[in-house]
């Protein structure tokens, strides 16, 4: 507990953690804007063909909208930040010098590197907690509350209420995504030692894992197996019927993924001398 | 190869240098001792009952630069479960000499704090023995002298058996009472520093005026060097050269003994 | 004297189909009176949205008629409110002039109807032609097909709780709509695309279901 403790209290004095909070809290202030200064025009465009058939009655751009859109950064740019501060966890000891120092004391190589991950998962969830308070009270501050529409392979409907639950959902799911990418990040830190390598390496996975993920195949599991569909489950909570077995399977999936990449990350470190 | 058959020794309270030129191995030998990394073979055997049993700074002391000193301080020693109060982490300040006052992060601190609270940290948990690689490195002569004063206060009056390594000579040769020299990762000589300056000191340097016009000089084997006079003798025969010297009336400014490198090395 | 027997002769055997024609036809003008008498309802509605590409919560809403005014609505929630087939009583069909022409009878789920189009005699109507399904029984309308000039083709259709209802408890609008495929981006980046490269698969078929629970009809 103290290692960890240590972790968080070394995270929580650099500067560049703040800077990077700050940088999530202007990225929704950004979206806030975007959404409401775009978001009626996309509404617009989506419901234009419903508008011939039917009156629209209530406001579409609302809380809940605008909190979907947050959820969507889950995909990229959250996962991005993290994964700059969290690669620092390692980086930065190796960059300064300081894993020397470390191993000059009585510390174990393996609790070292255990509570740096712990740190990295506390953070992780700390900032998707953050993320998602603050998504929902601004969100329903300033553009209240009210149904949700979601274009998946079709315009889905849901109730207020509804609507809260499945993002508050969809958080919870990405909150494992962006501990996955906290853990594979700190173990392609263990691996290359240098900052940024290791940021090129992680966003370059990233970029690859997006883009890969906007591929369909009519391949039997490719929905549930395929790693970059495996990192978007939080998305299916979208879907009108929310696949709860395919969910549970996927999250499953991803935990066995994150503690196997945390092992090689372990045995790696191990293994490697202090320089 | 980096090193090969190394073999070196030091006792509780004893100073021994490590003397190379850069390249020579210094560092990676401290690091296999500290375990940094680890021997392709051979073993490093530490007498000890303590959990740590060596304490030491390699390359340069390398500290959490946005942490103050006590910080520094407090997350090293909770590392290794060492709990310290507040007064325990002064103690350990100003035990290397550190003001109490300067409250500011490391990385506004000069080279020579740095290696004071290198040495602090180093020190945590007690250990026996004390490797400082390069200590002197980046330090101003004052810095120098200053640090030389806490090496010989932690090694005389703690009794910690201390290395220390340097590519320059006169660092260790003020402060070691035993001399490794390493050479291409071979230990190529050693000994105290007496037996090594009677094998490898065989000219003295003296500086002074007239030196040149000189007829004591006359019957030594001399090389005139602008103001100084470097003379080829044994060490027995200084002080009834300098008396000479001095009857001549020659104004002797010092005397410097000059270490035959080619067969210290 | 030949054309004139000739004339006569056509005026008689086409005299029966041009009154059928130009009248209008009798069991519709009684319903047409029924539903005349309706002031103003006010009504819980629940709608059932069944469009393929659309998935939506059944929604309610609450709908206040006063006749000559336009419908109202109210609602709490999002809800898609078709914008034909609302008209319970049918004033939108009836007010401007028309003709009827009978189309004899059809069996739809065992029961027959009476078959008639309806033509607008205005320009003004918004409806080229529309074939009613009487229950000529009941004295009601059971469902009808709307050929509009602008918004398509729409079929409504009845379902009442019992006889002596003259507004329908359940009614099915069915419609034709474009299919829009389009990816949700919140960046905004696709609000310039043009809809007819949007239009994919053509036109869907989609339909809405309301249950109405009537609060309070007024009645001339």
């Amino acid at each position: 507990m103290n290692l960890i403790q240590i972790e968080l209290f070394k995270l929580f004095k650099q500067r560049r953690t703040f800077l990077a909070l700050a940088a999530v809290f202007i990225f929704e202030i950004v979206v806030f804007v975007i959404a409401y200064d775009q978001g009626a025009n996309i509404l617009d465009v989506v419901l234009n063909t419903l508008k011939d058939s039917f009156y629209l009655k209530g406001d579409l751009l609302n809380g809940n909208l605008i909190t979907f859109f947050l959820v969507n950064s889950m995909a990229f740019h959250l996962p991005l930040l993290l994964m700059i501060i969290v690669s620092g966890i390692v980086t930065l000891e190796y960059q300064e010098g300081t894993i020397r120092t470390v191993f000059l004391q009585p510390v174990s190589k393996w609790k070292f590197l255990a509570a740096k991950f712990a740190a990295a998962i506390v953070f992780t969830i700390g900032v998707v907690f953050v993320l998602a308070i603050t998504a929902f009270t601004f969100s329903y501050g300033l553009f209240g509350r009210g149904d949700l529409v979601v274009y998946m392979d079709s315009l889905n409907f849901f109730s207020e209420q509804d609507a809260f639950k499945r993002l508050l959902y969809s958080f919870f799911s990405g909150m494992l995504t962006m501990i996955f990418y906290s853990c594979l990040c700190l173990t392609i830190a263990v691996f290359l030692k240098d900052a940024l390598k290791t940021w090129l390496i992680s966003i370059l996975f990233l970029i690859i894992t997006n883009l890969t993920g906007q591929l369909q195949f009519n391949l039997p599991g490719w929905d549930y197996w395929f790693f970059p569909k495996l990192v978007t489950t939080w998305r299916k909570f979208f879907n009108f019927e929310i696949p709860w077995e395919q969910i549970w399977g996927s999250h499953l999936l991803l935990v066995f993924l994150t503690i196997l990449v945390i092992f090689v990350g372990m045995v790696q470190f191990y293994k490697n001398d202090i320089e | 190869m980096v090193l090969d058959g190394i073999s070196i020794s030091c006792s509780k309270g004893e100073i021994c240098g490590v003397l190379g030129a850069n390249g020579a191995g210094k560092s990676t030998l401290f690091k296999i001792i500290t375990g940094l990394i680890g021997p392709s073979s051979g073993s490093v055997k530490i007498h000890t009952h303590s959990s740590k049993a060596i304490g030491g700074i390699i390359e340069k002391p390398a500290l959490y630069p946005y942490l103050n000193a006590r910080e520094n301080i407090s997350v090293f020693a909770k590392m290794q479960s060492l709990k310290l109060s507040p007064k325990e982490i002064d103690e350990q300040l100003l035990l290397v000499g550190l003001p109490l006052e300067k409250n500011y992060a490391v990385s506004k601190f000069s080279m020579g704090m740095k290696q004071r609270l290198g040495i602090a940290i180093a020190l945590l948990n007690n250990p026996e023995s004390l490797i400082l690689d390069e200590p002197f490195s980046g330090l101003d002569p004052l810095g120098i002298e200053s640090l030389k004063g806490l090496i010989r206060h932690l090694a005389h009056e703690k009794g910690i058996g201390i290395f220390i390594s340097s590519h320059i000579m006169e660092h260790l040769l003020s402060l070691c009472t035993k001399l490794y020299v390493l050479k291409n990762g071979k230990i190529v000589n050693s000994g105290a520093i007496d037996v090594l300056m009677e094998r490898h000191i065989h000219q003295y340097e003296i500086s002074g005026t007239g030196l040149k016009g000189s007829k004591v000089l006359e019957a030594y084997q001399v090389v005139f060097v602008n103001s100084s006079a470097l003379v080829s003798i044994q060490k027995e025969q200084v002080s009834k050269l300098l008396t000479d010297l001095l009857k001549e009336g020659i104004q002797v400014h010092g005397c410097k003994a000059v270490w035959n490198m080619e067969s210290l090395f | 004297m030949r054309f004139l027997r000739i004339y006569l002769l056509l005026l008689i055997c086409f005299y029966p189909f041009m009154l059928k024609a130009q009248e209008i036809d009798s069991d519709l003008l009684q319903i047409k009176e029924q539903l005349q008498q309706i002031q103003s309802y006010t009504a819980n509605v629940t709608f059932d949205v069944d469009i393929s590409f659309i998935n939506m919560p059944k929604k309610e809403a609450i709908i206040y008629f006063e006749k000559g005014e336009k419908l109202r609505f109210d609602s709490d929630d999002f809800v898609l409110i078709p914008k034909k087939g609302l008209d319970l009583s049918l004033n939108q069909l009836f007010e401007q002039s028309f003709i009827t022409v009978d189309r004899g009878t059809e069996t739809i789920e065992g029961k027959s109807y009476k078959v008639l189009n309806v033509i607008p005699t205005d320009s003004k109507a918004d409806f080229s032609i529309a074939k009613l399904f009487l229950d000529t029984g009941n004295k009601r309308i059971q469902s009808f097909e709307v050929s509009t000039k602008n918004e398509g083709v729409y079929r409504v259709a009845f379902q009442f709780e019992s006889v002596k209802k003259i507004l329908p408890d359940k009614v099915k609008v069915s419609f034709e709509l474009e299919k829009v495929s389009l990816p949700f981006n919140f960046m905004g980046k696709d609000t310039e695309i043009n809809r007819k490269e949007m239009r994919q698969d053509g036109t869907k078929e989609g339909a809405i279901y309301l249950t109405i629970d009537y609060k309070d009809i007024t009645l001339k």
